[in-house]
Order: structure tokens, then sequence, then C-alpha cells
């Protein structure tokens, strides 16, 4: 158009801008379109895919696979050939089909006439039948039925006829389809050779081909595909996201559904095998496979993703937005952690999230939101974030700070209802100040002297501004003495008798010693190494479960000591000490050990420390009663101070004490943790952190702590604001120095922070801050975790296990042992080892580091260790047997794991064999200082029955199955579950040899009954495995001609009989059950998945080959089958003939007490019992009925040594032939138990009707 | 002593029950020892050379001799035991001559490399009379058979606590028997768990030089070639010692003496640091 010259515009310059916008809008359009091309996910994903080239190339290389491809191109070779022959054969093959199809024909026809025969013949059968019904009696009818009868056979005869017809025709049929398949059977047979050579090969061909196709017209699709512009039909690179529906997130005050697109970028994530050490994120599989992401784990990533753990935005596809977060939290390495996240993804915090992810040290913080009430199950799998839990309820964080659902409630610290009776003022008054000064293992945190009240600062004008400068030190020392004021003067008196017997503090060492004591007590020196190899002066962990005992005399009194041991319950409700039940003799004994201290350990005091009283000024007093009773009014309060006010004569010191120090104890909440008189229902002062997670970053007050930090480290601004949006490192500044938030801040003096100091190692406090940084409001619930029954008493009763410290004495799980053999195979076994060196009774060996200690030891003094015995406690197939060993050199073994548990039974094995190590500073020589102490001058030790004896000679088995507590491993399976609740609530006596006593503990409630249902479910669960290791054993065995004398395939009765033999290999087995390795493997270490997969197909095959073991144990209450009165009515005279056979050939009362009466004999018939020595004895019989499952006890007597490794119990059945045939004449072995067990289970009612 | 006249034959051996009559009889005129009966396996030294005889003696070295209090039985199980005398209560777990100092169930081995032990043909018996273990410390050549005896009228249990072999804990009903094969070296603890006072040592070796000192601490060792051998020994208590001979070209060798003291009793346990 031309211009006209009536326009405002000017055609040819709009045109000209028409072309440049539209060139600009062309640019921005291929510039949106290459962006989108260049994404960094798509790079991503190309990276991958070339790294999965390269992995499935160099697949293809190695030996398997070449041979497997050598093999394929033979196999073709030969089909070639085969099909050159069978086109050979077309003609004959073709005029073979021309007959079959004949013949189907014929097959046709004969079958269509066999069924319409068989059809009129039913037809008329019928009609005959009916007749017959009707008019069967009428004779009118006789001869139609006759008729008919006629018919209906002729019918008959001709269905047959036709049948068998047709039979001829279907073997006509068959035989030609098979001459047909023999003509062409040499190509299918290898055609199916050549598929099943190339499977392997052809996954890894497939993917290749998936990636880098040879097909032409393949690689140009896949240009296509990905091709700039029109990759959003149906792209190769494409973003990978899980939806979860029932996970949701809170956007906006909105319930928001998780979209997880992680795997996006984290392409191998699910995927196993991606954990080469070069490979870098994103591209590397999951650590932890066997828990999240794969589709078998409990985790699978379709059902939970990965923000649900990780945090962070699952919907942003890039790396600053997703809010990846650099593993920093510390202040002083902050610069240095990002710097290269800075480098490599130009990365800043992500402002507009709330959600940040959890820098991967933290990730386990996640575990608490779904597992609250399961923290005891994941305690293997999550380590630190148990660690946190664990630490926050043994230093009580919970009872100031509420969250909701912590399972422990009770008050951590002890009582102080009667502190008077207990404590003196002096002691009381340093402990407040400072608690650490005396007991630097102690958890009672410090709550004076702390940095915001420093010693020097001022802390209040006095008298409303106008007096003088009140200082930290004074306002500290004041308070303290008013607290301990307070509570000293509110104090009741805890009701002691005076200790009846008079004690000996020698006989008391014995007694502290084999008691229990150091069970759950040690006495490591205050600092430095102890002098002594003594293990009560190490901190094991188990023996850190009660306070360290150093010091404790110069604090008590005898009389309150003597009556704690007896009875602690008296003096605190809640306490975990539990009572031993001592003897007044036992227990006064330890009183005067402990108080009048030989040993200088009770009564030594740390260096420079001194229990003083804290001094205290009334001007401070008052300064301080200001601030707590603002209330009460200016005018009325100097009236007390004055003494104008009767109910509150402040002017008398002790009453003001008191005033201020009730306002304390409030104020900083020790009532939270101990038991005050008049505050038991207060509100504990802490922050609620429930939810405290949930809030969001930019609500914590960091006071000048960011500007501090930015100062002493050098940050600017922006590091500073980022370094902000770190909980993690807010929760470890506040546990690190709880009051460094008030730096800076001008604040009264009742408003200042009232945190107290734990004085946390590092990595506590970072336990502490993830499980803390996992209290957020429940997104999940327990949607995705809602425990089983079974899963909420295991928790329950482990957790009484552990608050219990049941480990301490008890071994639980045996340790194990890590070698490698002679042909370099690694073996990690349950076991133990023994070094043997010039010593005639070798040490026990808990760990590998005891083992280094003592080859470095032996080497130094002349005394090598040559050899190692590794002794099984389970069945290890290919190994052996419960309790059967291997020697090796100490070189080979590259790993021991201390067994779980029973730190205690060395210590009183230690005692009795070898005496406590003294150190007597006074000798000459230092070889001359070190000397052993027993209670026996020449080594002795006392017995129950009140004698000397001595055990130095013992062998060590023999003193540790005798002497020390029992082992719990498969206790479940052994214990009736309800004789064991009744026993963990009223222990009764069952071994009387031991000095060390079954406690009565200060069960919660629902404790005891959780522990004896945690030990059944364990039995139960751990059945499954056990029953195929020893049947892989066993299998394998039995096929060894010199493996088994006998034959029969019954465990354990087979073990007696094993003399040889290493077992099935997995692979064997796999082949004879049809179940993977893998599979198999998964059930023998107990992985449930496999176990609830495939067990029962392994059972299965199992009972076809023969072979037996008793039954798993039954959580639920299972009945005593041999005391049912049908059983016995059934058995006869059998079960008298099995105490025939116990009392006179077996001697079961020789060692084992009957129901309390000791094993012995009368002088006379019918005299006094005198006993045989405490060594030989064994439990009490009269509780077997109700104690011991029949199984288990089936399973003990035929061999006690497979079951408890190293027990004194004798083998007394598994004799080949079978022993005893005077007492039960003709009886196998199974006989003689069987009867045994019979007459055990029924002994109450046997002896009752002997006697009548 | 009908078990232990068999090994007598073999063996240069002093009774366990050392302090009787009979026992007082041997040790006065020990019978010279032929040749260990762990015999030695050709062709590490011709039949024509092997005459050579170690002799010695292992001695306490310590002024004062050590007093061992009598064993402890316990009442109710010593009638059970005996046919009406009291179980004899002597502890041989140290026994030492009042006038030699010599130490009496001492194993000494002349260390002859290669040489193999030869395993009896007949079982080896150890018993279980008057609820003591006959004799106290038994020879075994490692690879053969122990037969465990009890000529007692009451039950026993033995309870070996080894570590290298596979450790044994069964009942051996009175007159019956038991038995089990030993392969590795090493000394055993036997214990009855009935009776706790019964404990016995099972020496398995694999040396065939191998003899047990007699009352006086006296052994002798024959079937020697000349040459330098080290010698080993081993007490139940007082642990393990060296010595070394040198046997001449005529055969002649002088007498060895080894000394063993009792233990510091520093506990057993290790020091380590």
């Amino acid at each position: 158009m031309a211009d006209r010259g009536d326009t405002h515009y000017h055609v040819p310059t709009l045109n000209n801008w028409f072309l440049i916008s539209s060139l600009l809008l062309l640019i921005s359009i291929a510039w949106m379109v290459i962006d989108d091309w260049n994404a960094p996910w798509k790079n991503y994903q190309r990276e991958f895919r070339a790294i999965e080239l390269e992995r499935a190339e160099a697949a293809l290389q190695t030996d398997e696979l070449v041979a497997a491809a050598a093999n394929e191109a033979e196999i073709a070779e030969q089909l070639a050939a085969a099909q050159v022959a069978l086109e050979g054969r077309a003609d004959e093959i073709a005029v073979a089909e021309e007959e079959l199809r004949l013949l189907k024909g014929e097959q046709f026809v004969d079958t269509e006439n066999a069924k319409g025969t068989k059809m009129f013949y039913n037809w008329e059968r019928f009609n005959y039948d009916h007749d017959l019904a009707i008019h069967g009696n009428d004779p009118a009818y006789a001869e139609k039925l006759a008729e008919a009868a006629s018919a209906v056979a002729a019918l008959e005869q001709e269905m047959n006829d036709a049948a068998g017809v047709k039979e001829i025709t279907d073997a006509k049929v068959t035989a030609q389809v098979e001459k047909l398949a023999a003509l062409t059977s040499d190509v299918d047979v290898l055609d199916k050779a050549m598929r099943a050579a190339a499977k392997d090969l052809d996954l890894v061909r497939k993917r290749k081909d998936s990636i880098a196709p040879e097909a032409i017209d393949k690689q140009i699709a896949n240009v296509l595909r990905d091709f700039p512009g029109i990759d959003f039909i149906g792209p190769n690179l494409k973003v990978n996201k899980v939806v979860l529906d029932d996970l949701t997130f809170e956007l906006n005050f909105t319930k928001k559904t998780r979209i997880d697109m992680c795997q996006t970028c984290h392409l191998a994530a699910d995927i196993p095998g991606f954990d080469d050490p070069e490979l870098a994120e994103p591209y590397r599989s999951h650590p932890r496979l066997d828990l999240f992401l794969s589709a078998k784990s409990p985790h699978p990533v379709t059902e939970v993703g990965c923000t649900i753990c990780h945090r962070g935005s699952g919907e942003a596809l890039d790396f600053i937005r997703v809010d990846h977060r650099p593993n920093a939290t510390s202040p002083a390495s902050w610069l240095e952690d990002r710097a290269e996240w800075q480098d490599d993804h130009h990365w800043h915090k992500q402002h507009h999230w709330d959600y940040p992810m959890l820098a991967s040290d933290f990730t386990e913080a996640s575990c608490v939101q779904c597992h609250k009430t399961s923290m005891e199950l994941i305690a293997e799998d999550a380590p630190r974030v148990t660690e946190g839990y664990r630490m926050f309820e043994r230093y009580g964080c919970y009872s100031c700070h509420k969250v909701e659902w912590f399972p422990t409630k009770r008050k951590p610290g002890p009582s102080l209802i009667n502190v008077a009776s207990k404590l003196e003022s002096n002691f009381m008054e340093s402990w407040i100040a400072k608690p650490r000064d005396f007991r630097p293992t102690t958890w009672m945190p410090q709550v004076f002297h702390l940095e915001n009240y420093a010693p020097d600062a001022v802390i209040a004008k006095s008298e409303y501004g106008n007096g003088r400068e009140i200082m930290g030190q004074e306002w500290n020392d004041s308070a303290v003495a008013a607290i301990s004021a307070y509570l000293m003067d509110a104090s009741g008196e805890l009701e002691m008798d005076p200790i009846p017997v008079e004690g000996d503090p020698e006989r008391g060492r014995e007694v502290f010693r084999v008691a229990g004591c150091l069970a759950c007590h040690n006495m490591a020196p205050y600092t430095g190494e102890p002098l002594t190899n003594d293990p009560a002066f190490l901190e094991t962990g188990e023996n850190e479960h009660g306070p360290n005992l150093r010091g404790v005399a110069t604090k008590l009194n005898a009389e309150w000591l003597y009556h704690w041991i007896k009875d602690p319950q008296k003096y605190w409700s809640e306490t975990r000490m539990p009572n031993l039940r001592l003897s007044d003799q036992d227990a006064a004994d330890v009183t005067s050990y402990m108080m009048e201290d030989p040993d200088g350990i009770f009564t030594e005091v740390p260096e420079g420390w001194e229990a003083a009283d804290s001094p205290y000024n009334m001007e401070t007093l008052r300064e301080q009663a200001r601030w707590f009773f603002t209330r009460v009014g200016r005018e009325s309060l100097e009236a007390r101070f004055n003494g104008e006010d009767p109910d509150h004569r402040w002017d008398d010191e002790r009453e003001l004490l008191r005033a201020v120090g009730e306002r304390y104890v409030r104020h900083q909440g020790c009532y939270s943790c101990h038991e005050v008189k008049g505050m038991e229902n207060d509100m504990p002062i802490g922050v609620e952190l429930t939810t405290w997670s949930s809030k969001t970053v930019d609500k914590l007050d960091w006071g000048s702590m960011a500007d501090y930090f930015a100062q002493a480290h050098g940050w600017d601004q922006k590091d500073r604001d980022e370094y902000k949006y770190y909980r993690e490192g807010w929760l470890e500044q506040k546990l690190h120095e709880p009051r460094s938030f008030d730096r800076g801040k001008v604040k009264n003096p009742t408003e200042k922070l009232r945190m107290p100091w734990f004085d946390f190692e590092p990595e506590q406090i970072r336990s502490i801050a993830t499980f803390v940084s996992g209290l957020v409001e429940d997104e999940v619930q327990l949607a995705k975790m809602v425990p089983t029954p079974e899963q909420t008493q295991k928790e329950l009763g482990m957790r009484a296990v552990r608050q219990h410290n049941c480990a301490a004495c008890h071994m639980v799980a045996p340790g194990t042992v890590s070698f490698t053999d002679d042909a370099g195979h690694h073996f990690t076994v349950p076991g133990e080892i023994q070094a043997l060196g010039d010593s005639a009774m070798p040490p026990h060996h808990g760990t590998l580091a005891d083992l280094q200690a003592d080859i470095a030891f032996g080497d130094d003094y002349g005394d090598e260790i040559e050899e190692v015995i590794v002794r099984l406690w389970d069945t290890v197939p290919g190994l052996g047997m419960s309790f059967s060993s291997a020697i090796m050199e100490p070189g080979s073994i590259t790993d021991v794991q201390a067994p779980e548990g029973g730190d205690f039974v060395r210590t009183v094995v230690d005692y009795y064999k070898n005496g406590i190590e003294m150190f007597d500073p006074e000798a000459e020589s230092e070889e001359d200082a070190y000397y052993p102490w027993n209670l026996g001058e020449e080594g002795e030790v006392e017995d129950v029955d009140g004698e000397l004896r001595l055990y130095i000679e013992e062998p060590y088995e023999k003193v540790r199955w005798t002497f020390a507590p029992p082992v719990l491993v498969n206790e479940g399976g052994k214990i009736q579950r309800d004789w064991f609740y009744e026993f963990l609530m009223e222990p009764v006596p069952l071994r009387q040899q031991m000095r060390v006593k079954m406690p009565t503990f200060n069960f919660e409630e629902g404790q005891a009954a959780a522990i004896a249902d945690y030990f059944a479910i364990r039995a139960a669960d751990e059945w499954p495995s056990q029953y195929a290791r020893n049947l892989r054993f066993s299998a394998g065995t039995e096929r060894n001609p010199e493996g088994v004398a006998g034959g029969e395939l019954e465990w354990p009765a087979l073990s007696n009989d094993i003399t040889d033999g290493n077992g099935l290999s997995l692979q064997e087995l796999s082949d004879e059950t049809g179940i993977s390795v893998a599979d198999l493997r998964g059930i023998e270490e107990g992985n449930a998945a496999a176990i609830a997969g495939r067990f029962d197909k392994l059972h299965a095959w199992g009972e076809e080959q023969g072979f037996k073991m008793s039954g798993a144990p039954s959580v639920s209450f299972e009945l005593t089958e041999r005391r049912s009165p049908s059983y016995l009515a059934m058995r006869g005279d059998i079960p008298e003939v099995g105490g025939v056979v116990a009392a006179e050939a077996v001697n079961c009362f020789k060692c084992h007490w009957n129901n309390g009466t000791p094993p012995g004999e009368a002088a006379e018939p019918g005299g006094e019992i005198i006993p045989v020595l405490p060594l030989a004895w064994a439990p009490d019989l009269a509780h077997t009925k109700s104690r011991l499952r029949e199984d288990w006890s089936h399973d003990w007597l035929w061999n006690p040594s497979a079951i408890y490794p190293g027990t004194s119990m004798p083998n007394n059945f598994g004799n080949t032939p079978p022993m005893y045939q005077e007492q039960y004449p003709g009886s196998s072995s199974e006989d003689q138990v069987q009867a045994v067990l019979d007459w055990l289970y029924n002994l109450d009612r046997l002896e009752a009707s002997t006697q009548n | 002593m009908k078990h232990f006249t068999a090994l007598a034959a073999l063996l240069a051996l002093t009774t366990a029950s050392i302090g009787s009559e009979s026992a007082k009889d041997e040790a006065c005129c020990p019978e010279p020892p032929k040749a260990s009966y762990l015999a030695l396996k050709a062709p590490v030294f011709a039949p024509t050379e092997d005459k050579a005889t170690v002799t010695g003696k292992v001695v306490f070295d310590g002024e004062k001799l050590p007093e061992l209090k009598p064993l402890e039985v316990a009442e109710a199980q010593s009638k059970d035991c005996t046919t009406g005398d009291p179980v004899d209560a002597t502890n041989l777990s140290l026994v030492v001559d009042k006038e030699t100092k010599g130490i009496a169930n001492c194993v000494v081995s002349v260390v002859v490399k290669d040489a193999e032990v030869k395993i009896p043909e007949e079982p080896i018996e150890l018993d279980q009379a008057q609820c003591r273990y006959e004799p106290h410390v038994i020879l075994i050549p490692a690879g053969s058979t122990v037969h465990y005896l009890n000529s007692d009228t009451i039950s026993h249990n033995v309870h070996t606590y080894a570590v290298k072999n596979q450790a044994y804990n069964k009942i051996i009903p009175a007159g019956e028997k038991g038995e089990q094969k030993f392969t590795k070296a090493e000394a055993i603890q036997v214990k009855c768990d009935i009776h706790p006072w019964m404990t016995c040592y099972l020496y398995v070796t694999e040396h065939p030089f191998t003899a047990k000192t007699d009352a006086q601490g006296n052994f002798s060792i024959s079937g020697l070639a000349p040459g330098k051998y080290n010698i080993e020994i081993w007490h139940e208590t007082l642990g393990k010692a060296k010595a070394s001979v040198t046997i001449a070209e005529d055969g002649t060798s002088e007498a060895v003496e080894v000394k063993m003291s009792e233990k510091k009793k520093s506990g057993g346990r290790r020091r380590r640091r």
C-alpha cells in the first residue's frame, strides 16, 4: 500500500519494525528451543547414556560374555547347517503335512461321530432310567422297559464302537505329528539352545541397542525424537517422575501431592551397580538399595519417592531450585564446604522454599517422621538418629522439652524428696554449681556460671537501679545457695533403721565384684589411664549405665548407702537401679567396702575439688527476690526485707534463701528432671519440640550469632544470610553454647536464656541435632509405617532391654569373626576366638583389638601367639556346626566383633580365675607392684554356702557356665513366654550356685511382658534361617559317605553322628530346590523378604529329604502337651521308665536342684541331704514343666554342646548303640529322650504319686 | 591297675598315685625306658644309628616347695565312689619330690624334625576309678583313639576342654566306655562335671620322642641319632619350658636338667601397655 501521507505512521518504517520484531521473535523462539534442548537435566541424561553405553560395551568384553558370544556363534553355525538340511527335506515335509491334513479331517469326522452316538445313548439312557424309577414296579410296563433296555444296550455298543474308531484315528494323528516334528527337530533344538546361550548376552545387547542402535533407520528416528523443537512428541530424554498421591506437604495453606522428579537426573539411583568410586553424582546408585528405592525394599521409590526423606523441592529440575545442600553446618568450615558447589553449580540458597534439602549427614532425621513407634527397630540401619534419640532420652531432654510421642516419661534425675537424708549441703552446692567438676561423665547439665551470667558482667543494679551493681559471680553463687537451702529445708527424712550387722570391707570387695554392681557401674579414673587392667576402671558402654562410682563415699553416708543398696525404690520410686535382694550381711559389707574404701576409689575426689558451701550475700538475694516477686509490689517486698511481714520474715537469712531458692527451682525447671515436693505437676520449662522442625528457618532467633560468626570467619553479608538458613547450624550452636544467643543483648535477669550446658562432643551434638531436625509436623503420619502387634511388642521389648541394661550381664547375641581361609575365601561367622600362646589357659578375646594387644604383648615378652581358635556359635554350612572350631594363624583373622552383651560375664570369670588385679604403689619394682587379690589368701572365692574354694585351675568354660550370668541367645526358643514374664516380675532361684542374682527390676507397666514377647518374637524370626543353615549343612553331610555315622536327618540328633562334613554349597542347593542362590542366602541371613517369599518351598524340600528340626517358637501361648491327660494316657508307664533312666542311669539329681533341694545325698535314708560342691550344681528341674519349651528341651537333651558351646551338661543320649538298655530294654536313644522328657514335665505328679 | 599295666609296658611312667606304697616301689627303681612308644618313622634315621638315649630331670626352681591343699571331695559323693574308703584327695596338679625337687608328670619332647608319630594299634585307655582319673597325665600320639573307661559303679561324664580337637562331653555309665579320636596336638584338661574334683590331662603330641617324668622328675628318651635337638617341656600348672641337648657321634649326651618355677600369680591377665 502506498503511503497516502495522512497517517501518523510511516509504512516502510513500520515494515522495517515488523521485520526487526519478527526476526527478534524468531531468534527468541530458536533460543527458547535451543535452551530447552540444552536444559541441564537433558545434558545429565545424555551423559548418563554415554556412561551406560560404555558399561554395556565393557560388559560385552568380559570373559563370561565373550565366551557366551563364541558359544552363540557356534550354535548359530550349526543352526544354519540344520536349516539347509531342512530345506533338503522340503518335499518330504510337504508330503507329511498333506498326510496330516487329511488325517485331521478324518479325526474331525470320527470325533463328531463319537460325540453324536454318545449323545443319543445318554438321552435314551435317561429316558429308560426315568421310566424305570416311576414304573419299575408296574407289571404293565415290564415289556416296554425290556424293549427300552435292549435299545439302550444297542446304543451303548454303537457308542463304544465309535469311540474305538476315534481312538485309532487319534493315534494316527499323534504319530503323524511326531513324524513331522522329527523332521524339523534338530532345528527346533538348536533354536532353543540358541536362545538359552544368548540370554545374558541379549540383555546387554538390547540395552546397548536401545542407546546406540546399529540400524540406520533407528538412528535417524532417535535423532528426530530428540531434535530441538519436536522433542516434545516422544523424546528419549524425558522427565522421570513419581507421583505420590498419599504423601502431601503444605504449600501456602493447602496440602499438595508430592511429585518427585529427582530421577530425571539421578538416573542410576534405583539401579544397582553404579557405585564405582570414580562415578560422581548424579550417576550413582543409592548406597542402600536394600533399604530404599528398589521394589523389594521396605521403601520402594514408587511409594515413598525421594523428598519425603531428603526434603528439597521434588518438582524442580534445576540444581539450585531443587534446593540442594552442601554438607556443611560448622561455621568454621562453611565457606570452604560450599566453595566447590559455588564453582561447579553457581550454588546459592534457594530462598523461596520452606523445605530445604537436608545436608547428607542429617538425612536420617527423616526416619523419625514415620518411625516414632519403631525407633528401636531401625537402630541398626539408622545409627546417627538412633544415637540422637537415645541421648535425648539419657540426658533427659524430653523432660524440659515436651515431645508428645516420646515414649519415656519418667523423670531422669534422682528424686529430691528426701535429699537431706542422702547429701550434705556443701556437696549439693558444689554439685549444682558445676556437676562436671566432680563427675566428668555425669549427664546432669551445668545450669549456672554460664556466659550470659558471666562472673564479671553486671547482672542488675540493685534497689530498682539505685543501688550497687550486682555481678554475675555473686548472682550465681547466691542462686546456688538459695536452691540448696530450699531443697534441704523442703526435704523429708527417709526412714532408715540402723545397719543391722557390722560390715566387713574385705568381703564387701568380693560381693561388690560378683553381685552385679559392676555390670552397670564403672570406676574409671577422673583423668588419664587406669593403673591396672581391671575392667572396672574402663568405660565399656555397658558399665556406663549407672553413674561412675568414683568419689561417691564423699557425698553419701553409710546408712543411706546401705538402704539404697537394699531397696533403691524406697528412696527413688522411678529409679532404674534394680533390687539385687542382697542379704543384710552382703549389703553391709558392700557399704563398708565403699565407705571405708581400702582401695582409695570411693573417697577420691578430683584434684583441687572440694565440697564447699556456696557463698551468698543478702544484697544479691534481695535483688533476686525483687526480680522474682515483682507481683508482690515494691512496698510489700521492702516490708518483707525489713521484717515487717510476719508471714515473710525475709530479714532472716534462711527464710530469704528459701524463698529465692523456691523461685529458682521453678525458674530453672529443676523439677522437670527431679522429683521435688509440691512441684510434681508443674509444666516443663523448655520449648515444646514435637513439631519444632516444621517451623520455618526464618523464625529462628540467631541473636547476633550470625554476625559473630561472620566476624570470626570473615563472611560477607551474603554468606551470613545463607548460613542463617541452616536449622542444623542453629541447633548445633544451641547445643554447643546454649547461652550464646544472648550475646550482645541487654536482658533482664529473669529473661535470659536458661538452656543448660551439657558439654557434648561435636559428634554427639550432630546426633542430637539430627534427631531434633526430624521432629516435624506429621506429613506421612502412620500411613506408611503401621507397626504390626509383633513389631510393637518387639519395639517395647527392645527398649526395655536397653533401658534396664539386660545386655550388661547377659550375652544376647554371639559375636562375629571374619577371616580369610587358605583359598582366599572370606568368611564372617557367628563365633568367638581364643588365642593360643604359651599360657596354660588362654584368655578369651572380645575384639580384634584385644587380640592385637595380646599379640603385641606376646611379641614383647616372648610369649608368641601362634594360633587362634575360631569357635562357631551356630551352624555355618561350609565350616561346621555349632561348637566346632577351626585353627588359624592370627594374620588371617580380619575382624572380630564382640558379642552383644555380657561384659559382666568376663568380670565374674576373671575374678574366679585370676582375682582382681591390684596395684601397690609402695612396691619396690613395677613388677612386684601388681598382685592379684581374692577373698581367700590362696586365691579362693567364697561360695554360696560360705566356704572358700579355689577355682584358679578350673577351665575357663567351666567357670563361665557355672558362675556367670547365663547367655540369652535364642532365649525365646528356650523359655516358655509366660514363665519368662513371671520370672521377670518375680525372679525365683534357679541357678543357686551363682553369687550374682537376677535382680528384681523396676519395670514400667508392660515392660516385663514386652521383654518376654520380644525374645519369643526374635526366636520365631530367627528360626527359618537356623533351619536353612542346619538343613544345608546336614544335607551335604549326609551325602558324604564318611559324614554321618547314622542315617537319620534329624536335627540335633544328627549332630551327634556327624564326624565330618561341610554341607552343600548354595549353588548345589539352588540346583536341587530351584530357589535362587540370592534367595537362599537371604533366608540364611534372616532377610525377612526372602523368608516370606521362599522359605515354604525350602521347608517342603527339607521335609522331602527327611530333614527334621523341632518347631519354631510361637509368640502366643503354647500348650505343654506332655502334661495333657490324653497324652499321658497314651504313654502308659513310659514316664515312670523315664524316671528310672533319669534317676538310676543319667543321675540328673547328682547335679540338678529339685524343687529347692540341692543335689546331693542323705547320709542315711530319709536324713538331711548333704549337698555336692556348688561347682557341680545345675538349674532346678522343678521349673522345667513351666519354664522350658518342649521342643527346646528335646534338642537340649540330644546335644547340649550344640546349643551352648562349652556347657557342663553332658551329652547323655548320643551314644551308638543306645545306652540304658537295662533300665529301658529295647529302647532307642530317641525313645529314652522322650521318656525322660515325659518324666521331667510331670515331675511334680510322679513324685507325688511315689510318695503316696 | 589293669589298664595302667598296658601302658606301663610302653611308657616310662610313674603312677598317678604318688605316695602310695606301690608308687614308691616303682619310683625307687624306675624301669629304664626302652624307646618311646611313639616310635619313629623310617627312613629319617637309619636303624643302626638310632640307639642314643637322652636322659634328664625336671626340677622345681624355688626355695619353698609348693604345698598343695588336698582336693575337696563332697562327702555326699564320696561314699558312692568307693566301697567305704574316702576318695583319694591327693592333689596332683603339682607334685614335687621333697628331696630331689624333681617334678612328676611333666611331658618332655625331643623335637626331631620330620619325625612322625606311630599310632598305637591298641587304643589308649583312660580309666575312671574310685572317682579319680587313671593316669593323671596321659600321652596321646596325634591320630590315635582314646577309650574312656569307667570301672566305677556310678556314672561319670568325660568333659574334655579341648579347643583344637573336637570337644567332648558325654556320660559314661558304670562299666561302659566312650571313645574319641584326637588329631591335633594340644594339652587338654578333662573334667567330670558330676565330681568336680576329678581332673586329668590328655597330652596330644605330634613328637614321637616324648616321655613323662617319674616321681623324681626323671625322664629318659631313647632311639635318637646323634645331633643337636631342642627339647620342649610342659607341665599342667607350671606351663612350658625349653631346653636343648647335643648327642655326640658315639651316642652319649650330657644329662639335661630343666628348671621350672611357679608362674607369678599376676592374675594370668596380660598387661597391655
